[in-house]
């Protein structure tokens, strides 16, 4: 029977005598003590909150399905030794899902299908053990109503040690390979090209292949900074002996942004990143801002001279009944002569276009231009804006293979110009129609699951429909 | 391939995905962060006091001890467990009243002890005790001997009641969630080599671990019953 006697309150504490972790048949016992905040010889008092603490922080590695902490005796009274028992899980994801049709628009403006493209990215979370990211992407396009050969290719290597040889120091790198070609001209294109093509557009086929690497540091809790090298060649550039198009009322030669033959981009990018956001995928409050500026390292080979600044901050707050408003403010600016797939493109601003995929680009339309503006001129460009608005309504909210879902609606604003729109507009466009800007919207679910985060969204589908009535007749 | 075509076998595609999702959501019984434990009522005992000033509550809730609770007890490390219980008349809406019971249990390693600290609305102070098998324990920790619920005129005359509780195993604080979430390696765009690449949006954020309001979340309710 319980003897129930009142006992002064006193704090139970031990000497730790040692940490023996168990369970970990995979992951090496240095990853796990890593994140165990205690020393052998340290006194431990059981109600020490990083005792908690410590074992969120390894399921939060998600190395781990479960995770005990215990005492066992030690070799002397008041002696203990701290047991992490960890269960471990599979690390081989699916971390992203793509595909869709891409389009491009015929002599009336209609829109017809272009190609389907797909994308798909896997990671192993915790390689061989060693709490190592290892990941690889592939994206891929086959033309759907053209025999012109417009299919393109993209793989992605990537890795990612949070904790580089056991410093607070993060590690990134990635190799990449890109088989891919753009498309060029707004309306009656004429192209002088070598290759045989039905095709009402330029195109400029190339091929990307390098890597870069990059050092994390966290400067705090909630801020980082990055520096990464990037070294590419890009190679086999096919481009047309010559191009014009027809720019707001204008005949003029189609600029292509690219060096023919073999070329070098070199570049050194600096970021830093403030996040407080209380969940990577699903935020309901807090900040999350990056600043990067990146420099092309002419000296160090570079072909392609020029300078680039991102600048992106979001912010979201919680409203009644957990509904969640978000804004995201982007602003980037391109300094010199950027490759053209180092520019913004008007597919990454607005909803209406499948943004790229790891760097290729599928669709050839212009932005829908619900406002009669310039922006059906611009593709690609060296300034961008955007404000964005979102609103979330949580649907579900669980624990095991289906977290969440958000029914999310969205509705904002880019602008996308570059020396030319600014310095010579074209004549067909007058007044406050010059300014090459747009809206954009989006409708969908959003949802967090134990495969990773998935969105389901239905802008991509509109913009098949025609905007204005005489566009579709 | 023509455009219908294409754009048929897409609209396949899409709708594969859409059943897929939809045969996820399917299975909500699954994803219940909550055990609904109370499907069958169980007893309780209503008592006033002499003076009928006070009421109390006598009810047990030891089906929360499984062998994970049990496994747990012996860790060495405090396992909490908290009750909270709301008064409702039979068919009443209001809650008419409310009541907690807070017990820390750590098992002490060299005295082979279990110690159990208790509070609840009718003691000042923290009730300790010492007890050397988990039967003691359960009989503080998953059971409730009158506990103080409500008191006269929070309760109407010769109206059934019933208790709506819920049992919490070691509650996280919203503190503890915030320096979790802090402490969770965050998804960085630095890695991305192409400006527009949208994949490996979720690369990090992926096995966040998803936290409730405690480890094990335990409801029920009682069979309706007039205070003796």
């Amino acid at each position: 029977m319980a003897a129930a006697n009142e006992v002064p309150s006193e704090a139970v504490r031990y000497l730790l005598e040692g940490i023996d972790i168990v369970g970990n048949t995979k992951t090496r016992r240095q990853v796990v003590e890593h994140y165990v905040p205690f020393r052998r010889g340290d006194v431990l008092d059981v109600d020490d909150p990083k005792l908690e603490l410590t074992r969120y922080r390894l399921l939060g590695t998600g190395f781990f399905r479960d995770v005990q902490l215990s005492l066992r005796k030690g070799s002397a009274r008041g002696r203990v030794i701290l047991v992490v028992e960890v269960t471990e899980r599979n690390t081989l994801v699916v971390t992203d899902l793509a595909m869709g049709l891409s389009a491009d628009t015929d002599a009336e403006g209609r829109s017809r299908p272009l190609a389907a493209f797909a994308g798909v990215a896997g990671a192993e979370r915790n390689l061989a053990g060693t709490g190592i990211t290892l990941g690889s992407a592939l994206a891929i396009s086959q033309g759907a109503t053209t025999d012109d050969a417009i299919d393109q290719f993209a793989l992605r290597v990537r890795f990612f040690d949070p904790a580089f040889l056991s410093s607070r120091w993060a590690l990134a790198g990635e190799l990449l390979y890109n088989d891919a070609l753009d498309f060029f001209g707004n309306t009656n294109v004429q192209v002088d090209d070598s290759r045989p093509t039905s095709a009402s557009y330029a195109v400029v086929e190339y091929t990307r292949s390098g890597g870069q690497i990059g050092v994390g540091y966290p400067t705090s809790l909630s801020t980082s900074f990055w520096l990464s090298y990037r070294l590419e060649t890009i190679g086999d550039v096919r481009l047309p002996r010559a191009a014009a198009h027809e720019y707001g009322g204008m005949v003029e030669p189609i600029e292509f942004d690219i060096l023919p033959g073999r070329s070098v981009l070199s570049t050194l990018r600096a970021t830093l990143e403030y996040d407080t956001r209380d969940h990577p995928w699903l935020p309901t409050r807090g900040w999350q801002a990056s600043a990067a500026l990146e420099m092309s390292l002419v000296p160090a080979g570079s072909d392609y001279p020029y300078e680039r600044l991102d600048l992106r901050a979001r912010r979201w707050w919680t409203l009644p009944k957990n509904h969640v408003l978000g804004l995201d403010l982007f602003v980037g600016a391109i300094a010199g002569q950027a490759p053209f797939f180092e520019q913004y493109y008007v597919g990454d601003l607005t909803d209406f276009r499948p943004g790229r995929l790891l760097g290729l680009n599928f669709d050839r339309r212009p932005a829908p231009n619900f406002l009669g503006t310039a922006i059906e001129e611009v593709r690609y460009a060296e300034y961008a804006f955007k404000l964005n608005a979102e609103y979330r309504v949580p649907i579900y909210r669980g624990r095991r293979s289906v977290y969440a879902i958000d029914f999310i609606g969205s509705f904002g604003a880019f602008l996308l110009a570059g020396p030319r729109e600014v310095l010579r507009p074209a004549p067909k466009y007058e007044g406050l129609s010059r300014i090459p800007i747009d809206l954009t919207a989006n409708i969908g679910f959003r949802l967090d699951t134990s495969l990773g985060g998935f969105t389901f969204t239905f802008s991509n589908v509109l913009g098949f429909l025609p905007v204005s009535q005489d566009e579709g007749q | 391939m023509t455009a219908g075509r294409v754009l048929s076998s897409c609209a396949r595609r899409l709708g594969a995905w859409l059943a897929f999702t939809l045969l996820a959501l399917a299975t909500p019984s699954s994803a219940r962060a909550q055990e609904a434990a109370g499907a069958t009522p169980r007893e309780a005992r209503f008592e006033w006091d002499t003076t009928r000033r006070w009421l109390f509550v006598t009810v047990s809730f030891r089906d929360v001890a499984d062998a994970a609770l049990l496994r747990k007890l012996t860790l060495g490390l405090p396992t909490t467990i908290i009750l909270t219980g709301l008064l409702y008349a039979q068919d009443g809406e209001q809650p008419l009243a409310s009541t907690l019971q807070n017990c820390k249990i750590t098992w002490h390693v060299w005295e082979e002890m279990y110690r159990v600290e208790v509070s609840r609305p009718d003691q000042q102070a923290i009730m300790r005790h010492w007890s050397p098998t988990l039967n003691g324990v359960l009989r503080r920790c998953a059971q409730t001997e009158r506990l103080l619920i409500a008191q006269q005129g929070q309760v109407p005359d010769n109206k059934p009641l019933v208790l709506k509780g819920k049992v919490l195993v070691n509650p996280v604080s919203p503190e503890l969630i915030a320096k979790l979430q802090n402490w969770i390696s965050r998804p960085s765009n630095t890695t991305a080599a192409s400006p527009g690449s949208i994949l490996f949006s979720t690369f990090t954020g992926l096995f966040m671990a998803r936290i409730g309001e405690a480890e094990r979340v335990f409801e029920f309710s009682t069979r309706p019953a007039l205070p003796r």
